[in-house]
């Protein structure tokens, strides 16, 4: 199951989309992912926003609630106060892995920690699962043209066939 | 996580109990439903949560998280679910600290 791709097969590339007329305005794209939570054994397609901030980041707003109980966000770990707009947000980290869809219906994955905010923080945002996977490589993006490009520098990346 | 070996079980295991690919398919039918809709779903549930199943929608409410405890108690497929705000205004997509 892992990858046995030589050393020229480690730069992947993946296009995201956008929305007209989604909430938070048409500049805002979207990648379309599958995710997973280890330690709960949860997994989810999600459509995430790609945050192009200071750090870009990649934001998915509402699907752990999907993915875990009530109860269970109870087992994360100790919460921490993350900045937000206005004021802090409770969060808790959690061990995962994104997954982007490859041609031949591969997928690659790859390991992230995830910030999971409170889905009681009343955020716009309730019940993120906000991770950097992007730091692994750049991302270009041109709302006028509709075009979202992500390109990822992976060492040992996690192929498997869906 | 060790190694890739390791990692690679894991997601095996994760992928083959939930039957993600399965699951992704119908949900991308379900999130797809709303992206082509979305005006028509505003009209008839304006500034609410809605929850589609497929090209259904199968719940709706003001708040998130009794969306989520009705689809839980109904027993619909939550791996089939999409959500989404259907926010007459723009409003900022954004970690925001909200008073009470």
């Amino acid at each position: 199951m892992p990858s046995n791709l030589s050393a020229n097969e480690t730069k992947f590339q993946f296009q995201g989309f956008y929305q007209q007329g989604y909430l938070g305005g048409p500049e805002r794209p979207f990648i379309r992912v599958l995710v997973t939570l280890h330690r709960f054994r949860a997994s989810k397609q999600v459509d995430m926003i790609i945050d192009s901030g200071s750090d870009v980041t990649t934001l998915q707003p509402k699907d752990t609630l999907l993915m875990l109980q009530e109860s269970q966000f109870k087992q994360l770990s100790q919460p921490r106060q993350l900045q937000g707009i206005g004021g802090y947000i409770k969060s808790y980290t959690e061990e995962g892995a994104v997954g982007f869809s490859l041609p031949d219906k591969r997928i690659c994955w790859v390991p992230v920690v995830f910030d999971i905010t409170d889905p009681k923080s009343r955020s716009t945002l309730p019940s993120t699962l906000g991770n950097d996977v992007l730091q692994f490589g750049t991302t270009a993006l041109n709302a006028i043209h509709r075009i979202v490009k992500i390109e990822l520098w992976l060492k040992t990346p996690l192929i498997t066939p869906s | 996580m060790n190694d890739l070996q390791e990692f690679a079980k894991l997601i095996k295991d994760i992928v083959i109990k939930n039957k993600l690919f399965e699951s992704s398919i119908v949900l991308s039918e379900s999130q797809d439903f709303i992206y082509s809709h979305r005006d028509e779903l505003i009209q008839q549930y304006p500034d609410q949560w809605i929850a589609v199943h497929k090209k259904d929608v199968v719940g709706h409410h003001k708040d998130l998280l009794s969306l989520v405890r009705e689809l839980r108690t109904s027993g619909v497929p939550l791996q089939h679910i999409a959500l989404e705000i259907l926010s007459r205004e723009e409003i900022p997509l954004a970690l925001q600290f909200i008073r009470e």
